[in-house]
């Protein structure tokens, strides 16, 4: 029997839930005066923080509890720049226990990036591992997928594939900025967060009472793109509402004749923020959001096979959090959210049923949580309860399901030793109690220090831990077209890590800044693939999980922001790292050992015309094959994109540009889009 | 202002009603019973293209060359057994096979050695002449298709088997594949023709 792939129950309660926030009534009754109402948080819409003033060449104070100077408009803005994931609540940058790269909403408008896989390749520090088939996941300080906490507005989201978020889901359209804590964050986050953290915070202030924005582009993989959002707001709510559709053809590298390199794809996404001052101490915030994702490629099997696959995901999310601002300084904010995922995957055999494979999966996450929220003295003191439960109902699993339970408990105590230096220590301790593997303690200290006001020095140190997924644990998945079975298996531990890192943000002037930092991660633990049997004919190759004993990431990382005149920006990174599985004696796949980015903006306060170009060059990545342990290393690579755009007046503006500009991209090692060259229209109200 | 914010609920509830992908076939008929796994096919230059349907995992296919065609076990008068890539004579019958390397079927040339596989069918299908390495086989050459750790894909040796049937005729068979035109493995297809002692 068939049946709709989201059942209406769970769309229904979550509607109940989101209706609950909806400011609809409220809205239309809204009296308050913005006197009555607590400034929004300012984390947002960060285009305003420099929009104002004009410049000065002295690098501004950042001397804590003064009120943000204003920064230049030509200079690099970091002053006002509020971020949330390094510390669980809003605080300045420079006054975030560890060192958070902040992608702010204009630099993700100048960058011209579609979705946020292509913003974060260009990052220093942040590598994004492309695979045309699942998508576009990423590494931080050497550290797969499944080991960096992915994060919308503060909330894990469900859909892992082989360890992987695809990224490339999430459109830049709806987002405000984009955090990334790198270095293990379990004593907040618990599970995951060995490598670090990526957050995507979505837009929610308004600048007008209405406004919106169609955006339509194409490009020469015969792809398009339409989106279009609009806001409406008062003195006291918010109703935002976005969406848009994608579509791409699949490609070919190499001379493959059937078999494509990367997928087609089908997308479309909605998404509903609503937000409501019910008194000058509480604040209601709700979000909706659905994607679907459609990918169809065509494979080969053993022998002649050839095999239409289609895998379509569909995510429904919804999330409820009141805020309660208990005083100066003090806050108390509960959260509630809900996410289902419905996975649907079809390998449909040409010319013939005999090989059809049909799989349907579904993920329920839950997530509860409190965070309380207080500045005693020179303390600031944050604490929280979470309570997480999930479930993956999959025909790859071995009973068919998974289920997992996981409440914890943490603490983090920010301690300000001299407030002139900005000298503070910040301890943190979680402790996670899961159902599959019992407890986990997170410890965390963090430092920090500035010596001149120039000049910011940081340490830190801390224990991470991933939970191993139910993939791991209990799937067991024939693959006979390919020939090959992987098995769970039910005794892995938790993957461990402790490490730390020191770093310094140096910044002379308004118009330079330099950040740098060395890196260590040792882990223990580590669940990798291991081959149990080559397999041979009538018997497949087997595969498992282990626990490898330990492996060892380490390396160093530093970017520099130059801003010779205010309508151009110059970026510049690079990253060594180590990455080694300690165990084998072997390099751990795929990690460049030399990584370098680069960025220029043109963008004019004014101007009417903008342009950027950025990339990366991708230093020789080494492999190790799964199937007979055979090394080789793959080529460096350069990937460029550049993207113009000209204003014509009258809130329409145009684009154009192009993406992997020198058409890198080989089948086997990097299956990445050829050249595309794309062109559009942007108008907003 | 209340109608605006109903409509994204009323968009995210017909949104969820997604597409089903679940697979509608491509029109194809299991197999009636009785009815046979083995098509010949004329391949023009007087032998016949044979294809045996071994796809099943644990059913065996007993083709009886002498009268072209599938034969109950039973019967005992069946020369050739099939399942997967597994293929074995049938000993207890008489039944003798030997292999050459070579790519034409011909007349039997002297350095070919009939035996006849063992009676027990596991043993048969770990020592028999179509199977893996035998002992006795100086070649050390192994089964009559050649395995890909890489593609895990079977493709037949070339090399030309001999039968000779429980009523003594002598038989000449040269494997062409293991997978049908969808690239279904488990299609063992062969051609052959009987040919002077």
């Amino acid at each position: 029997m068939h049946h709709a792939p989201l059942h209406l129950p769970r769309v229904l309660s979550g509607i109940l839930l989101i209706a609950l926030a909806t400011p609809a009534a409220a809205v239309a009754e809204a009296t308050a005066t913005p006197a009555e109402v607590p400034a929004p948080p300012p984390s947002d819409e960060l285009e305003s923080a420099d929009a104002a003033a004009t410049g000065s060449s002295a690098p501004p104070s950042r001397r804590r509890g003064q009120p943000p100077p204003e920064a230049p408009s030509g200079s690099i803005e970091v002053l006002d720049e509020i971020v949330v994931t390094g510390s669980r609540v809003e605080v300045r940058r420079d006054d975030a226990p560890v060192d958070t790269l902040l992608i702010t909403r204009r630099e993700i408008e100048a960058s011209g990036a579609r979705d946020v896989s292509d913003l974060l390749a260009t990052q220093p520090g942040v590598e994004i591992v492309r695979d045309g088939i699942s998508g576009a996941g990423l590494r931080l300080q050497g550290l797969e997928d499944e080991h960096v906490l992915v994060l919308i507005d503060g909330q894990r989201i469900p859909g892992r594939v082989r360890g992987k978020i695809d990224l490339s889901r999430y459109t830049t359209d709806n987002v405000s900025s984009i955090e990334i804590v790198r270095g293990a964050a379990s004593s907040l986050y618990g599970s995951d967060a060995m490598g670090g953290v990526i957050n995507i915070i979505t837009r929610r202030r308004a600048q007008k009472p209405v406004e919106g924005s169609v955006q339509l582009r194409a490009d020469t993989l015969s792809g398009y793109e339409l989106r279009a959002n609009v806001g409406v707001s008062n003195e006291t709510s918010l109703l935002r509402l976005g969406g848009g559709t994608l579509q791409t053809e699949s490609f070919r590298l190499g001379e493959a004749a059937e078999e494509t390199s990367g997928s087609a794809r089908n997308d479309l996404d909605l998404d509903l923020r609503a937000e409501h001052q019910l008194s000058s101490s509480l604040r209601l915030v709700g979000t909706a959001s659905f994607i679907a994702v459609e990918r169809s490629s065509v494979d080969l099997g053993a022998g002649t096979a050839i095999f239409d696959r289609t895998d379509r995901t569909e995510i429904l999310d919804f999330s409820l959090a009141p805020e309660l601002r208990l005083g100066e300084g003090h806050s108390l904010r509960f959260t509630a959210h809900y996410s289902f995922l419905d996975n649907q995957l079809l390998q449909d055999q040409r010319r013939s049923d005999a090989l059809d494979q049909y799989q349907r999966t579904s993920e329920d996450l839950w997530e509860t949580s409190v965070i309380h929220d207080v500045q005693l003295g020179s303390h600031r003191l944050t604490s929280g309860a979470e309570i997480l439960y999930e479930r993956l109902d999959s025909p790859r699993l071995d009973d068919g399901e998974g289920e997992r339970f996981r409440p914890a408990l943490f603490v983090q105590d920010d301690w300000v030793l001299a407030e002139e230096q900005l000298l503070a220590v910040t301890p943190g301790l979680r402790l996670d109690h899961d159902s599959d593997f019992g407890n986990q303690l997170s410890p965390k200290l963090s430092a920090r220090y500035a010596p001149i006001d120039s000049l910011l020095l940081r340490a830190n140190y801390g224990w991470g831990f991933r939970a191993a997924s139910f993939q791991e644990l209990l799937i067991a998945f024939d693959n006979p077209s390919v020939g090959y079975r992987v098995e769970g298996n039910p005794e892995l531990e938790p993957e461990s890590s402790r490490g730390g890192s020191l770093g310094l943000t140096f910044q002379p002037s308004s118009a330079i800044r330099l950040d740098m930092s060395v890196f260590r991660n040792d882990l223990e633990n580590l669940i990798t693939v291991d081959t149990l049997d080559l397999g041979g004919p009538g018997r497949p190759m087997r595969m498992s999980y282990v626990n490898v004993d330990r492996a060892l990431t380490q390396g160093a990382e530093g970017s520099i922001r130059y801003k010779p005149w205010r309508i151009l920006t110059l970026d510049a990174g690079y990253t060594y790292t180590h990455a080694r599985n300690v165990t084998e004696e072997t390099w751990l796949s795929g990690r460049p050992w030399h990584r370098a980015t680069f960025g220029v903006t043109w963008r004019p306060d004014e101007g009417a015309f903008t342009a950027n170009l950025r990339g990366e060059w991708v230093g020789t990545r080494p492999f190790i094959s799964l199937e007979d342990g055979t090394y080789h290393e793959a080529a460096p690579y350069t990937y460029a994109s550049l993207r113009v755009s000209q204003d014509l007046g009258n809130n329409l503006s145009l684009f154009a540009g192009g993406e992997n500009l020198l058409n890198e991209g080989d089948p086997r090692d990097l299956t990445i889009s050829p050249r595309t060259i794309f062109a559009g229209i942007h108008a907003k109200y | 202002m209340f109608r605006i914010s109903t409509l994204p609920l009323i968009a995210l509830l017909l949104a969820a009603c997604g597409t089903d992908l679940e697979p509608k076939g491509n029109g194809q008929k299991e197999p009636e019973p009785g009815e046979s796994r083995i098509t010949h096919v004329e391949t023009g230059d007087g032998t016949l293209t044979t294809t045996v349907d071994a796809t099943h995992a644990e059913s065996w296919v007993f083709l009886d060359l002498d009268a072209a065609r599938e034969v109950d076990e039973a019967a005992g008068t069946w020369e050739l057994a099939f399942q997967r890539m597994h293929i074995i004579g049938n000993g207890a019958s008489g039944v003798v096979t030997a292999w050459v390397e070579g790519k034409e079927i011909g007349a039997v040339p002297d350095e070919a050695q009939f035996r006849a596989d063992p009676v027990d069918r596991d043993q048969a299908q770990a020592e028999g002449v179509f199977q893996t390495t035998d002992p006795d086989d100086p070649t050390g050459a192994g089964a009559w298709y050649a395995y890909n750790l890489g593609t895990h894909s079977l493709k037949p040796r070339e090399r030309v088997y001999f039968v000779k049937s429980d009523e003594g005729r002598l038989f000449a068979l040269i494997f062409l594949d293991y997978y049908d035109d969808a690239g279904t493995s488990g299609y063992t297809k062969f051609k052959w023709s009987e040919v002077v002692p």
